[in-house]
């Protein structure tokens, strides 16, 4: 105020001409701040690759194609009880079902431990859902790369089970690990 | 009255330029601010329009349908016996008038303005299995007229469905 009242007609409308551009300046800052703002608050999404993985867990235990013991017999199936040489591949994907990835396309990369105790000696029997994407992903989950689009999540879930090959059967303790991109 | 009227006019011209600066300086600084409260008044405007954008847009209900269905559709997968699901679309979801697309293992849920999500499931590589296979236009006439009620989910020795039905439809074993 005192700045302008010392100006003539000439300088107040210089001031004037100046300060409306710096105020404009600051209203696009204010505005664009206020959409980065709200942009980020803005819920798009929901998380559910845990549900992912316990789905998928319950896919191997309990579905009709499932890893679990079956009586050629009687074609009655034990779940809880892993049979581990029912499978001539432990590669899953492709065999038993899948998730229509195509390409090079990964959606999902799982691996399920089974240590198998017998004659002294712990022996782990490994089934994996897409072997190329499980190795790939859980590197890049070792080394850090967890947060924000192009990390990985991953998750483990233990489980008691029973061990089955060729007759024998040991107390197991398995763990299934998923590894997930973050979307 | 019209001193009292020229009186108010120069304690405004005052008011707004600091000091008497006559006529015409009055007017361009009275134009400068006079701008100053356009670009208030737009930057309101535009955040108006962008925060009711906001509230319209559908990305989280689309991807809520696409996963909510494709976990559905795995669980049912992985069920070890026979079954049968009722998915009922109910308030907002019903009245958006998504169109659904399941087959070859994606889920893919779009709207009319063109944005769709997608999620995978799972599907089993059994010989001769039926696989889900649905085709919804939520917007189209006919499912507007029937109004998109309930997914029916069955699992069979066969394979696994997936069919819509629509409003007062015959749903068994689900209730439209």
């Amino acid at each position: 105020m005192l700045l302008r009242a010392r100006l003539d007609k000439k300088g107040i409308f210089a001031y004037e001409g100046v300060m409306w551009i710096m105020r404009s300046i600051i209203l696009v800052f204010l505005l664009l701040s206020l959409i980065f703002i709200t942009s980020a608050f803005l819920v798009k999404s929901i998380d559910t690759r845990l549900a992912d993985s316990y789905v998928l867990m319950n896919f191997l235990y309990y579905s009709g194609n499932s890893i679990m013991l079956e009586d050629a017999a009687t074609g009655r199936v034990y779940p809880g009880i892993v049979s581990l040489g029912s499978l001539e591949k432990t590669e899953l994907k492709g065999t038993l079902f899948s998730y229509g990835e195509v390409g090079g396309e990964g959606f999902i990369g799982a691996q399920l431990t089974v240590p198998l105790n017998a004659n002294g000696k712990t022996t782990p029997y490994l089934f994996v859902y897409d072997k190329d994407a499980f190795n790939d992903w859980n590197f890049l989950y070792a080394a850090g790369l967890t947060k924000g689009m192009g990390g990985v999540s991953k998750f483990s879930i233990a489980k008691k089970l029973i061990a089955a090959k060729s007759g024998q059967f040991s107390n197991s303790d398995s763990t299934f690990e998923v590894v997930m991109k973050n979307a | 009255m019209g001193s009292i009227l020229s009186n108010i006019l120069q304690m405004v011209k005052q008011r707004l330029t600091g000091k008497v600066v006559g006529k015409r300086g009055a007017s361009t600084v009275i134009i400068l601010k006079t701008f100053g409260l356009a670009m208030a008044a737009f930057v309101i405007v535009t955040m108006v329009v962008y925060w009711n954008s906001v509230r319209e847009n559908t990305f989280l209900e689309k991807n809520y349908l696409a996963r909510d269905i494709a976990l559905l559709l795995t669980a049912a997968s992985a069920s070890p016996g026979d079954l049968a699901y009722c998915y009922y679309t109910v308030g907002r979801y019903r009245s958006l008038g998504f169109s659904y697309e399941i087959g070859s293992s994606r889920v893919v849920v779009e709207d009319s303005g063109g944005g769709k999500a997608s999620y995978f499931y799972a599907e089993t590589l059994e010989k001769g299995a039926d696989k889900p296979r649905l085709s919804v236009k939520g917007d189209s006439e006919e499912w507007k007229k029937r109004g998109l009620a309930v997914f029916v989910v069955t699992k069979t020795s066969k394979g696994i469905e997936i069919e819509a039905k629509g409003l007062g439809e015959n749903a068994a074993p689900c209730s439209a």
